[in-house]
């Protein structure tokens, strides 16, 4: 959940799309849609609150034209952040929780980042069908895996592709002396931020030959 | 924190002074969970753009020249300073960001832990040597810093995200421009101030505020 709807959705990293496979996927679906109607959204320096506003009025109507795309596309909203108000607050910029079920690949829901708290979720009938949708997409920053299977886990993190992999682990942000970054369209340059990457960035190796 | 910088004017830092941008338009810089306006920017222009760099240039080979263990030592003051600031950090960067005070702590913490692996610079700018590639004839490698880089940087992490690349910056013995985002840029200018308090020298680094237009200029530069 916090992958989906941390920083309300606005982190590279963000869980965008969740795919169920087999039998898991309808227990996975009722637990984000109980969880995500739960969120109570306001300002951030209310220990209550779980969710905050987006950045600007102008993201918010973007967030909002991917979920108004999703709909048109053929996925089914099954809940709507839209127009979301918070009591006291109406000069917020808020998108509540939203979750889309359906969603194909190749739509723009499916393909695209939303930057927002939008779950798109769909089903797959195998891992190996699972890790096709991975690659179908242009991105490359992160992906996750839940499951108890080591097996699956090894499958997953051998094929994925990706330069950021969570196993049991939602948000798949390596610390500062490890290196940051994505892969494919996720992805410019051939030096990651961070761990030792950071130093090969800001140097050049000068190799000295001598002989005296 | 005391500061030259106001709390709700955005100053550019260039050479070591906090100082207005000479551009002609402005911008507000406002809370998105109450529409509260937190503070103005004048967006720089190539002219500011220019002065930044200049500095950045001037401080670097004094810069380089300082060992790595001093480079260091101002990271680990910068590191005690952010530590003692960090609940402070957290609210400002709540209210210009949005998101909850916890993920904020969370952002400040992972700002801190690149100071932190920064601080190693002495090992992990290491080079490496080999004895006899041929006989009589020795081979080395040295990580020479490059002089001045810039950052640009979103708005989703605004102090995590600058802190991938300034501190390794100056921790490497280079100097930067830095353009944060326009959208979310206090509580970053907090840290730039603490960092000038822990004895980053003038002109090492250098902040310059503003939109895209910015951003542009920068990466003009030559």
């Amino acid at each position: 959940m916090a992958s989906i709807y941390g920083s309300t959705g606005q982190r590279c990293l963000a869980g965008s799309v969740v795919v169920g496979v087999q039998d898991a996927y309808e227990p996975i679906r009722d637990r984000i849609l109980d969880r995500a109607s739960a969120l109570r959204l306001g300002n951030g320096l209310d220990d209550a609150v779980d969710m905050g506003p987006v950045i600007s009025a102008a993201h918010a109507r973007r967030v909002e034209g991917f979920i108004n795309r999703g709909k048109d596309e053929g996925a089914r909203l099954i809940l709507d952040g839209r127009g979301a108000t918070v009591p006291g607050l109406p000069n917020g910029h808020w998108v509540g929780p939203t979750v889309f079920e359906g969603v194909r690949p190749g739509t723009t829901v499916g393909n695209e980042e939303i930057f927002g708290p939008v779950a798109s979720l769909t089903r797959a009938n195998s891992l190996e069908e699972a890790l096709a949708l991975i690659k179908k997409n242009q991105y490359g920053n992160a992906t996750s895996i839940f499951t108890t299977s080591g097996k699956a886990a090894r499958e997953f993190r051998y094929h994925a592709g990706i330069s950021m992999i969570g196993v049991n682990i939602g948000v798949a942000g390596p610390m500062a002396f490890f290196p940051f970054g994505g892969s494919r369209a996720s992805f410019y340059g051939d030096l990651k931020a961070q761990g030792q990457d950071a130093i090969g960035f800001y140097t050049d190796q000068r190799v000295v030959i001598s002989k005296w | 924190m005391a500061s030259n910088a106001t709390d709700t004017q955005m100053m550019n830092h260039i050479g070591g002074e906090w100082v207005l941008a000479s551009g002609t338009d402005s911008l507000d810089v406002t809370n998105p969970a109450t529409g509260e306006v937190l503070g103005h920017m004048i967006v720089s222009n190539e002219a500011d753009v220019d002065k930044a760099v200049a500095s950045a240039t001037a401080a670097f080979p004094e810069w380089r020249a300082t060992p790595p263990v001093e480079r260091a030592r101002v990271l680990f003051r910068l590191k005690a300073k952010l530590e003692e600031h960090l609940e402070e950090l957290a609210v400002s960067l709540t209210r210009e960001h949005g998101k909850v005070i916890a993920e904020c702590r969370g952002e400040i913490r992972r700002g801190i832990e690149n100071v932190e692996h920064a601080c190693g610079i002495p090992t992990l700018m290491m080079g490496s040597t080999l004895e006899d590639i041929a006989t009589g004839i020795d081979c080395e490698t040295i990580r020479q810093p490059l002089g001045v880089f810039a950052a640009i940087t979103p708005y989703n992490f605004p102090v995590m995200i600058p802190m991938w690349f300034w501190p390794y910056a100056v921790a490497t013995g280079n100097t930067i421009v830095l353009k944060p985002s326009e959208q979310d840029p206090l509580t970053h200018q907090k840290i730039v101030e603490l960092a000038r308090e822990a004895g980053l020298p003038s002109g090492v680094l250098n902040v310059v505020h503003g939109d895209r237009r910015v951003a542009d200029a920068l990466v003009q530069t030559r």
